[in-house]
């Protein structure tokens, strides 16, 4: 095993360690706002991992044919765009991801609201103290 | 020869694993919320070197600036302090 | 149940997903560190969609943003449409909590001062995003997410009386929302519109003209200095897409900073 594929498999362990802390965090930490937080590392998390399954070592640049300017572009031919996919990233997994950054700032947003509401209501955001107030 | 992307990538997703670490046992939610700013300058380190250029863009305005702000807002609802 | 156990459980549920996961995409040859040849279907989008005459031209070199507008367009409408429902959700959760007058408190000189300049500053930068986004990195979301930050910006430093005075009102940004949403919907069925009036096939969110439907949008201009690329209904949805995000954030971050800070 070479080298890359060595550190390939450490950054896919890390980004699956990631995933685990945000989960966790989302799961036993009593505040609102702490499980926003961790939902938005885990989904930090997830994004990186499909990215880098769109990713190859030999790759060298961006899916992005080079020389786009307003005025005098050329179109390529289909030789100049093969010699192109070989060198470029897999685009999938970033058109997926490039939405959901979005909507996910406006689910967080619409959460976050709740949660101010919650403690507007309660006057505290710990779900601990609030289900203690029930008994 | 070493492959360097790859070797910033290692660097970037152990510091985004210790800072997210760090969030979670964080007992100042303030304090957590800016752990979890830093933990998102290394995914966008990581989005560098995987070559996504158009995420980049996307998540260094959303994942810097305006999460930390909303969450802050949510925050003056409630108390500081967990437990 | 204590909470080391919910720990446990889930990080463990956490672990097997991943490692399912990981090991399926390794073991079908998706990824991994020895792959070599992206799969198929990117090969496809990657040689297709700046190459005239191919099977998914796009008349535009940014593969990312031709893929979002052109093959999926209308999966990326829906999205912008959970956004918007997203937004008025926040909106319905804050009525009846707003403050009946803006809140006129600001920030020290220096923040006053940096903010207003640099305000103007991140405004041209996410119009530029936007409307480079059939030809760089870049399109409607980016720029949309990027144009959100000024606003934030001159609330922390100039209070929300600011940006009232600068027009940014609750229900300007609620109808530009609208009309986005509404402009790419119409963006996206205006082939078929122009199809059933002449009478040939034409498909929803149609670019460039393909063998089975002739029609399409200008993709580019030819004039003696060179093409000018437009990209067909690329420049146009991300226009469109920028106006629904930037207004809709604006909006939304506006409404949770009148709804007043600070505990009662």
């Amino acid at each position: 095993m070479t080298l890359e594929a060595i550190m390939w498999y450490y950054i896919l362990a890390t980004l699956m360690g990631l995933g685990a802390v945000g989960l966790c965090g989302m799961v036993c930490r009593p505040h609102m706002i702490k499980k926003l937080l961790m939902l938005t590392i885990f989904s930090d998390a997830i994004e990186l991992i499909a990215v880098l399954a769109g990713y190859r070592i030999s790759a060298t640049q961006p899916p992005v044919y080079p020389g786009g300017v307003i005025q005098g572009f050329v179109f390529p031919n289909p030789q100049e765009a093969a010699n192109f996919a070989n060198s470029a990233v897999d685009p999938l997994p970033q058109v997926l991801i490039v939405t959901a950054i979005v909507i996910g700032l406006a689910v967080l947003l619409f959460l976050a609201t709740l949660a101010s509401q919650a403690g507007r209501k309660f006057g505290t955001q710990n779900l601990n103290k609030i289900e203690k107030r029930g008994e | 020869m070493i492959h360097i992307p790859l070797l910033i990538g290692s660097i970037g997703s152990t510091a985004a694993l210790i800072a997210a670490i760090l969030a979670m046992f964080e007992k100042d939610l303030l304090k957590a919320i800016v752990l979890s700013g830093i933990e998102s300058i290394f995914t966008a380190f990581l989005l560098v070197v995987l070559l996504a250029p158009d995420l980049l863009i996307a998540y260094v305005a959303v994942g810097l600036g305006i999460n930390s702000v909303i969450l802050i807002y949510a925050l003056l609802r409630g108390e500081r302090y967990e437990e | 149940m204590k909470s080391s156990t919910h720990a446990a459980i889930s990080v463990t549920v956490a672990l097997i997903f991943a490692l399912t996961v990981a090991i399926a995409l390794i073991k079908l040859g998706f990824a991994g560190p020895w792959v070599t040849q992206n799969i198929n279907l990117a090969n496809m989008f990657l040689t297709g969609v700046p190459v005239p005459h191919s099977c998914c031209f796009s008349a535009s070199p940014e593969v990312v943003t031709s893929v979002i507008w052109d093959e999926r367009g209308i999966d990326t409408f829906y999205e912008t449409s959970v956004l918007f429902l997203a937004i008025i959700g926040t909106l319905y959760v804050l009525a009846g909590t707003f403050k009946a007058r803006p809140t006129p408190e600001g920030m020290t000189l220096i923040v006053r001062v940096i903010s207003k300049l640099v305000a103007p500053i991140i405004i041209v930068v996410s119009l530029s995003v936007a409307l480079h986004g059939h030809l760089t990195p870049g399109g409607g979301f980016q720029g949309g997410a990027i144009f959100a930050v000024a606003p934030v910006l001159l609330l922390a430093g100039w209070g929300s009386s600011k940006l009232l005075s600068l027009g940014f009102e609750r229900d300007t940004l609620l109808s530009l929302r609208v009309t986005g949403v509404l402009l790419i919907a119409l963006t996206g069925i205006g082939t078929l519109i122009i199809g059933l009036l002449k009478g040939v096939n034409a498909y929803v969110f149609l670019n460039q003209p393909k063998p089975q439907a002739p029609i399409g949008y200008l993709g580019w201009i030819s004039t003696p200095w060179g093409n000018i690329v437009l990209g067909g209904t690329l420049i146009l949805l991300n226009i469109f897409e920028f106006l629904a995000v930037a207004a809709g954030f604006t909006l939304a971050i506006l409404a949770v900073d009148s709804s007043g800070g600070g505990k009662e």
